[in-house]
């Protein structure tokens, strides 16, 4: 009954793009997702941008020099989000975090998908042998439980934040190539690939207009949600002293040295968290609208 | 079904055998050298070179590589560089209280989502539902390192009623685990309630549902012999791979609440520098995921008889062309 | 002879985000007792709507009776608790459903499903339970060592084999088929229709036969209705609607399926769609797809007007049957 009374729908002519955005536009929470991330984006560009402008005089001089006068302060008119444990404003620290988070979570991410995507594709494309021996090796590291495969990593290379982003896009590496492979696969089998070539579409045709667009969407699902895991993953190893180190104002560094704090100072424990969360809970939303949007199938 | 576990345990060999690879190789190119770590700083180039030899670490990478994986099927994982205990030993002490914790959290886990997602599908778009959708969002999105702190501010600092760290022994023993359960088992509660929704929700539509209904047999009858029967699918998947991010994530619970465990041995390790013990760690916890991942395979044939027909039919083809 | 069931006025909508989808519109139909009536219309005319909404299948949250009363036996099936619904469900009126590729449950052997059937009404011991099962499975022509197979080691003709057996477990009084054969191959069609005709005939069941088939209506029922947009458009028995066919709409049907005893060069189909049943138009509502539509038809909703026919039951919705529209004509 439910497909009878979709086929009275609209009669205006619209490109799947501009379907999904008319379908996501409908998810409030996704819309709510995005709008935050956007925020969040900017405000971590804008920090750069001041940075830059003002040769780091605001970020040494709020977020990184100490002021033991205010040790601990309280959350006040003046310091809204209270002062750290050497007296720097924590909300400086968790604004001037934000980027640390958000840019080096997207960048492992685009690591990840890019270098899975490719391997995935490769596989799902020629199959037999190749597709064996790459789908064995993504077995192989899916084996291993990520975080503690990028723990290893950061200590076998050493904590800084460029063997940070490899040692968390190694371990996302297989669920990228499954995604794409999966689906070139789908797609290459499909009927209407098969039509395509029956009425001589070119190889090249076939892949720029059938293949790539409907392996992206299933990737661009996965990667929004990735980011997020990514977020929680650098956190977690700042946290254990394995990330970005003290003094930079990462989440994650900021809660691990609250951690000392947590009886006499209560905001620096929450509210970085709490900037985390909504990092997170943003990012969710939008891959949920995401996926929700892409795959008019999976739409109640 | 027996030469299925079979064939599939034997395929593990190949699956361990990289991932020590991988790790091995990871722990390779740390720089540093362990003669020197061991005896320190003050050790002749000849005392060195003497203790190098001693530890093979002149032998060429797969010749190490080969006597290591020798070592770990006769259950030998060398020795701390540090304070020269066996690291198996060491291991072994610890396993236990790993896998009790995340054993903790994956129970916690399903008796939380799983019936809070049956509620929740069961009346969709109600306030009920909105209530715990959006809860779970929650869940799903609080970092277990910032929540355990979360829950020792409240429930040990301010309250007072559960211990703050450490696995107590005898009384207090419950105690000391409640909080790392809720720490490592809220986000997979949150995930496995949103799963059990969206499966549960799935399978309310499906046609045998509205068969099963015009028997005429009770709703219970419904919801269990139907509904969830064929949900379970998707929730055991899910359950498998929370299982899976429990074991990274017990690195962190451990290490915030001083549990003994591996997760917070590999921690004590990497800060010492004490490569052995990683690398003993890493594979123990490689292992065990495999193994998870082979009972969820297995659990999956006697829930959906459509693929242990399928697995019978794969052993049984396997069988005539051998024969 | 008896009604077993009295449809007054039924009305079921969908209420959808983007709009309320008007699927059944004040239809009502009586069904006699031992009789076939078979319901024919178009993908989307309301047919899966009215029979699931007779046992109360009617999709929640978003189906939504809004009037009528079914009447089985004098009580109205709308009002029923619970508990007396479950009585009515499977011992009274049964169902079989489209597609027999998932309205079994995969996960349970098909004897189980037979057996829980069985066991739904008062107590049967496991030996009674076991004997029932295998008559059943006989009775539809699966040999009865299957039992403990699952659903997908069966064929589609088989499932809905299966789905009968399940359907007749309790010898219900009713049995509802939703197009029960559109998902099988053609030659498996006629078999499964076949049995269920004989085994009505054996059983006495009643039959309410959903198709879009005229053919299959023709072979197996005495009445039929004719369903168009959420409504019944023509109804009376087979005979009044097939040799004196009223509604443009019925008569549209009936070209645009090939006929053996003319010669037609081409079949003609019926121009245009069904109307979108978020926007029903007020009037009648084949109008823009009828060649006889005058200006009335667009402003005022026809009823069913009676036109006679062998019993006295023949009745058709367009003004060109009612009491003007024979001065009309």
């Amino acid at each position: 009954m439910a497909k009878e009374k979709k086929t009275a729908g609209s009669h205006v002519q619209r490109t799947l793009t501009q379907e999904a955005w008319l379908r996501f536009r409908e998810n409030k929470m996704a819309l709510f997702g995005l709008a935050v991330i956007s925020a969040l984006i900017l405000v971590s560009i804008g920090t750069i941008v001041y940075d830059l402008a003002d040769g780091q005089e605001l970020y040494n001089k709020y977020v990184i020099s100490q002021n033991l006068r205010l040790k601990l302060a309280e959350p006040s008119a003046e310091h809204i989000f209270g002062c750290d444990e050497y007296g720097r404003d924590l909300f400086f620290r968790v604004v001037w975090g934000t980027r640390y988070s958000l840019f080096a979570g997207m960048a492992c991410i685009v690591l990840a998908a890019v270098s899975g995507g490719v391997l995935g594709a490769i596989a799902g494309f020629y199959g037999g042998r190749v597709d064996n021996i790459i789908m064995r090796c993504m077995d192989v590291m899916l084996a291993i439980p990520s975080m503690v495969l990028a723990m290893a990593i950061v200590a076998a290379l050493g904590a800084n934040m460029q063997n940070l982003l490899v040692a968390l896009a190694i371990p996302g590496v297989p669920k990228y190539a499954r995604v794409l492979r999966s689906s070139v696969m789908t797609v290459k089998d499909s009927e209407f690939v098969e039509a395509a070539r029956a009425v001589g579409a070119s190889d090249g045709l076939i892949i720029r207009s059938y293949i790539v667009p409907n392996a992206l969407s299933p990737v661009i699902v996965q990667a929004t949600l990735g980011v997020s895991n990514a977020i929680l993953s650098i956190a977690g190893l700042s946290f254990l002293g394995l990330g970005i180190q003290p003094p930079t104002p990462e989440w994650g560094s900021i809660l691990s040295s609250a951690r000392m704090y947590m009886r006499d100072a209560w905001h620096i424990s929450v509210i970085p968290g709490l900037a985390i969360m909504l990092c997170i809970l943003s990012l969710n939303l939008l891959g949920d609208g995401l996926r929700d949007a892409l795959d008019p199938k999976l739409k109640k | 079904m027996g030469k299925l576990i079979l064939k599939r345990l034997l395929m593990m060999i190949p699956v361990l055998l990289g991932a020590t690879l991988i790790v091995f190789t990871v722990m390779e190119l740390s720089p540093g050298d362990p003669a020197l770590a061991k005896l320190g700083s003050d050790a002749t180039p000849e005392a060195l070179e003497q203790v190098r030899e001693e530890m093979g670490l002149n032998d060429p990478f797969l010749v190490r590589y080969g006597s290591f994986v020798a070592g770990l099927v006769q259950g030998d994982l060398g020795r701390s560089y540090k304070n020269d205990l066996d690291v198996m030993d060491q291991l072994m002490e610890r396993l236990p209280n790993t896998i009790l914790l995340a054993g903790a959290a994956l129970v916690f886990a399903v008796a939380v989502g799983v019936p809070v997602g049956i509620l929740s599908a069961r009346k969709q778009y109600s306030f009920l539902d909105n209530i715990c959708m959006a809860l779970t969002l929650l869940g799903a999105s609080a970092p277990n390192f910032w929540l355990g702190m979360m829950l020792v501010m409240l429930f040990a600092l301010q309250l007072g009623v559960l211990p703050a760290t450490g696995m107590a022994e005898g009384s207090g023993f419950l105690a000391s685990l409640i909080l790392p359960t809720i720490t490592l088992g809220l986000q997979s509660a949150a995930l496995l309630a949103r799963m059990t929704r969206s499966a549960m929700l799935d399978v309310l539509r499906q046609d045998y549902v509205d068969t099963a209904r015009s028997k005429g047999i009770t709703e219970r009858r419904v919801i269990f012999r139907h509904q969830l029967r064929n949900a379970l699918i998707p929730i055991i998947t899910t359950m498998g791979l929370q299982l899976g991010v429990m074991l990274g994530g017990a690195v962190t619970v451990e290490t915030i609440f001083a549990w003994p465990g591996i997760g917070r041995y590999i921690v004590e390790s990497i800060n010492l520098k004490d490569t052995p013990c990683v690398l003993g760690a890493v594979v123990m916890l490689a292992i065990m995921l495999t193994f998870i991942n082979l009972v969820v395979d297995v659990i999956y044939a006697f829930v959906d008889p459509r693929i242990k027909s399928q697995y019978n039919a794969m052993t049984k083809r396997r069988t005539l062309s051998n024969g | 002879m008896s009604n077993i069931l009295e449809i007054r006025d039924l009305a079921i909508h969908y209420e959808m985000q983007d709009g309320t989808v008007k699927a059944l519109n004040g239809v009502s139909l009586d069904l006699k007792e031992g009789s076939a009536h078979g319901l024919v219309g178009e993908t989307g005319a309301g047919k899966t709507t009215l029979a699931k909404g007779i046992i109360r299948l009617t999709p929640a949250p978003y189906g939504k009776v809004k009037s009528g009363q079914i009447f089985y036996n004098g009580r109205d099936i709308l009002q029923m608790s619970k508990q007396e619904l479950r009585e009515l469900r499977g011992r009274h009126i049964s169902m079989i459903f489209q597609d027999p590729m998932t309205s079994l449950n995969p996960v349970l052997t098909v004897g189980d499903q037979i057996g829980e059937a069985l066991g739904s009404h008062g107590r049967l011991s496991s030996s009674q339970l076991h004997q029932r099962t295998g008559e059943l499975l006989q009775m539809v022509g699966i040999p009865p060592e299957r039992a403990g197979e699952y659903p997908h080691q069966f064929s589609g003709g088989m499932k809905q084999r299966v789905v009968i057996a399940i359907a007749l477990a309790l010898n219900p009084r009713l049995l509802i088929a939703d197009e029960p054969t559109t998902a099988l191959d053609v030659t498996i069609q006629a078999q499964v229709l076949e049995m269920i005709s004989e085994l009505r005939k054996k059983l006495g069941t009643s039959l309410l036969l959903i198709t879009h088939d005229l053919g299959v209506v023709a072979q197996n029922c005495e009445y039929v209705s004719i369903m168009y947009a959420g409504e019944i458009v023509e109804t009376g028995t087979v005979h009044d609607v097939f040799k004196d066919r009223r509604h443009p709409y019925t008569q549209g049907l009936f070209s645009s399926i090939p006929n053996i005893n003319e010669e037609v060069r081409r079949l003609t189909p019926i121009r245009g769609l069904m109307p979108d049943p978020t926007q029903l138009p007020s009037g009648c509502a084949f109008c823009e797809r009828c060649e006889y539509a005058q200006e009335r038809c667009l402003r005022e909703h026809p009823s069913l007007y009676p036109v006679g026919g062998e019993e006295g039951i023949h009745q058709v919705r367009c003004f060109r049957s009612g009491p003007q529209g024979k001065e009309d004509a």
